[in-house]
């Protein structure tokens, strides 16, 4: 009953080259539908964000059925940025934790976030906490599409962290955590469960192929945190088998996901957690 | 492990409706569960208080139209009054022995006193009279026979004179009073 007065919000997944667009069953009455689109960019050609949004037009006016409905955005994390922040020891305010942040943030990307980028964080005075940039006039055009189409952004999240929402709970102890999307490995380092650092780097086809490329990649980058090497890491996205077959006791890989064959396009694989799990990730 | 609360949607009503943890949705159920059952409460004890006033309005109307009755006799009975001293003056005056006080007056005289005048004072239960005598001893004579008569109490002589008619004969004037306890009947 309640899916008649707020209907399941559909989902969008931009990728750097794709989108997809989920609209989940109501009830029994209305099947569930879903749109994508992709399309081909000359390799190290930097990702366009008005292209994406084009296409995102297009798709919209195919789906005029899903006008009015709330929607769940989540990007790729090509299109974000996205680091851990120390909160200074005699933080008090969240001015203080916001600075920090946005001092964290210069000193990697050397730009200040300014009015450039839009901050969003996991805020917290009392540990290190994850924080997320979008750039401001991405962001801006998005929500402008959006309400054009009369679609409401219910939250618009890097897929690292819808990754993440999804599946923490799934993450075994002393884990660390990832996401393999668009031939991009983002990780997040985690000591005692406090984030640590978070890293992306490519993942190309021979280092899928690897069966140690893994181990050794996090291995080296833990000895330039001089922390010490997990023994385990839990992975969301299309996990290689040559990564996921490494069980040991020393060191094994959890795939966290199975993805069906829907899934293969890049953009499907943003919206799959929510469209496989049905909303568990909240 | 928490959830990361990173999100870059503008904050809405539908939003945080949606987000909104179970127990809000508990707690307004239970909150309207409540209010239902004041609301039904309130009018119950609103229904009985509606009936104590309308039987307070009844009994209060009855009360005024008791009242009115009451006051409606009272104004007939003052109304009344005055005749009804007059009739009880009338009862008390016919109620008066009078002729047993005369008889008993004539009686006491033995023909040497001429009652000139008598007025009863029914108030003070005494008889006032004015009397001539032919001298002195007939006068007390008269005021002793009067106090002896039973009916009367004692008697007692208010004033005398010696008075002289116009052929020449004297007598003595007097007025007496009698205490007359018959009268206050």
């Amino acid at each position: 009953m309640l899916e008649r007065f707020f209907p399941p919000p559909l989902q969008l997944g931009l990728a750097s080259r794709g989108l997809a667009l989920v609209s989940p069953a109501q009830g029994a009455k209305r099947q569930g539908a879903c749109w994508e689109k992709s399309w081909l960019q000359a390799p190290g050609e930097a990702p366009d964000f008005e292209l994406l949004l084009t296409h995102l037009e297009s798709v919209l006016n195919e789906a005029s059925a899903a006008h009015g409905r709330p929607v769940k955005v989540v990007l790729s994390d090509a299109w974000a940025r996205l680091w851990v922040a120390r909160p200074p020891g005699n933080a008090l305010r969240r001015q203080d934790c916001e600075a920090a942040a946005a001092a964290r943030f210069e000193a990697l990307y050397g730009e200040p976030l300014g009015d450039k980028f839009r901050l969003s964080a996991d805020w917290s005075a009392r540990r290190p906490f994850v924080a997320a940039a979008l750039e401001t006039s991405q962001l801006q055009s998005l929500q402008a599409r959006l309400e054009a189409f009369g679609l409401e952004a219910e939250s618009i999240q890097p897929h690292f962290v819808t990754a993440w929402n999804g599946w923490r709970r799934a993450v075994p102890d002393g884990a660390w955590f990832g996401t393999l999307h668009e031939d991009m490995l983002t990780f997040l380092m985690l000591s005692d469960e406090a984030p640590m650092e978070v890293r992306r780097l490519k993942a190309d086809a021979s280092a899928q192929s690897d069966a140690g490329w893994l181990h050794q990649t996090l291995q080296r980058e833990a000895l330039r945190l001089s922390a010490s090497a997990p023994a385990c890491i839990a992975l969301a996205g299309a996990v290689p088998a040559a990564w996921s077959a490494a069980q040991g006791p020393d060191w094994r890989c959890v795939a966290l996901e199975s993805l069906s064959k829907p899934f293969a396009q890049a953009a499907m694989q943003l919206v799959a957690p929510q469209a496989a799990a049905g909303g568990a990730a909240r | 492990m928490n959830a990361m609360q990173i999100d870059f949607a503008r904050p809405g009503w539908r939003r945080s409706l949606r987000q909104a943890p179970r127990w809000t949705w508990i707690a307004l159920l239970a909150g309207l569960v409540l209010l239902g059952a004041a609301a039904l409460r309130w009018s119950s004890s609103h229904a009985a208080e509606q009936a104590l006033l309308a039987d307070l309005a009844r009994i209060d109307s009855q009360l005024a139209r008791t009242r009115n009755k009451d006051s409606e006799h009272v104004a007939q009975v003052r109304a009344a009054l005055p005749s009804v001293q007059a009739a009880n003056g009338v009862i008390t005056q016919l109620n008066t022995p009078w002729f047993e006080a005369l008889d008993a007056l004539e009686h006491a005289n033995g023909a040497s006193i001429a009652l000139l005048e008598l007025s009863p004072d029914r108030a003070h239960a005494r008889i006032r009279g004015t009397a001539e005598a032919r001298n002195v001893n007939a006068m007390t004579a008269y005021i002793e026979a009067v106090k002896a008569a039973p009916m009367f109490g004692t008697a007692w002589l208010k004033r005398h004179e010696w008075v002289q008619a116009e052929d020449g004969t004297v007598s003595l004037r007097f007025d007496f009073e009698i205490d007359w306890p018959g009268a206050a009947r």
